[in-house]
């Protein structure tokens, strides 16, 4: 019984706790990326992602180190992918219910014109696949290779994802910048 | 009568999409990333080219809303 007592003496200044304290905000700040600011699901999700990472570590399959929070990302990130597949299966059977739900007000979007801001809600337009790779590669600094596993894709598919993706937004971006230049004027 | 997977006219370019041979490398040199030797073409044809220089210029733009998106999240981490 070598993993329960290992658990049962990480309580309460282990390594683990202390490095997932560190780690919790930039993991929260993903999965409401990821969710798209459903809040709930997004704390949730990343609950469950540092009980099942102390699980691991307490079974001794994973460590203290830099690759942890590269874990941590990818179990974030999986564990969206399964929620969003759930929800799917859920809805298939009630598309009434789709068709009551009310369309989310625009006036939520953000008026700022500062570039994040506007890149922030390109992002929200983006196809799912190109988004959560902007997100993965680009924002969280993931590899290509991790990133790959995360989303159970090759290599390859994230690379044209991300480019396909990165031209998307880059000339989305340069669209706004002449426009606001253009009312400058 | 045209076949229908046949598209009767190209996609039309926007103004700040790049040649075809330069999107790759247009990519790593707004990223800062270090050159190849591969990206000679693109180093010699872009300053050239007006579209590769916009798009360029596009490019570079997205990678400083990424930073500034990182910079946010790491004075909310901070705070």
């Amino acid at each position: 019984m070598k993993p329960t007592s290992r658990a049962l003496t990480l309580i309460p200044t282990d390594p683990y706790t202390s490095f997932t304290s560190q780690a919790r905000p930039s993991l929260l700040r993903l999965a409401r990326r990821l969710c798209q600011g459903d809040l709930d699901l997004a704390d949730d999700i990343v609950q469950d992602a540092i009980v099942h990472g102390f699980e691991t570590y307490a079974s001794g399959r994973l460590s203290i180190g830099p690759g942890l929070r590269a874990w941590l990302a990818k179990s974030v990130t999986s564990r969206y992918l399964m929620s969003k597949r759930k929800d799917k299966r859920l809805l298939k059977n009630q598309d009434e219910l789709i068709a009551s739900v009310p369309a989310p007000p625009q006036e939520t979007i953000s008026e700022s014109n500062s570039l994040s801001a506007k890149l922030e809600e390109a992002l929200d337009d983006l196809p799912e696949e190109q988004r959560l790779v902007v997100i993965l590669v680009d924002i969280q600094e993931l590899s290509y290779q991790e990133c790959a596993d995360s989303l159970r894709v090759p290599v390859g598919t994230v690379r044209s994802r991300l480019s396909r993706a990165r031209w998307a937004l880059a000339l989305r971006l340069a669209g706004h910048l002449g426009q606001t230049h253009d009312r400058e004027r | 009568m045209p076949h229908p997977q046949t598209k009767s006219e190209p996609t039309p370019k926007t103004t700040s999409d790049p040649c075809w041979h330069t999107k790759a490398a247009i990519q790593r040199i707004a990223a800062g990333e270090r050159t190849t030797w591969r990206d000679w073409y693109a180093l010699v044809h872009i300053p050239r080219c007006g579209q590769c220089r916009h798009a360029l210029e596009a490019m570079k733009t997205y990678f400083q809303a990424i930073q500034a998106i990182k910079d946010q999240g790491n004075k909310t981490a901070e705070s």
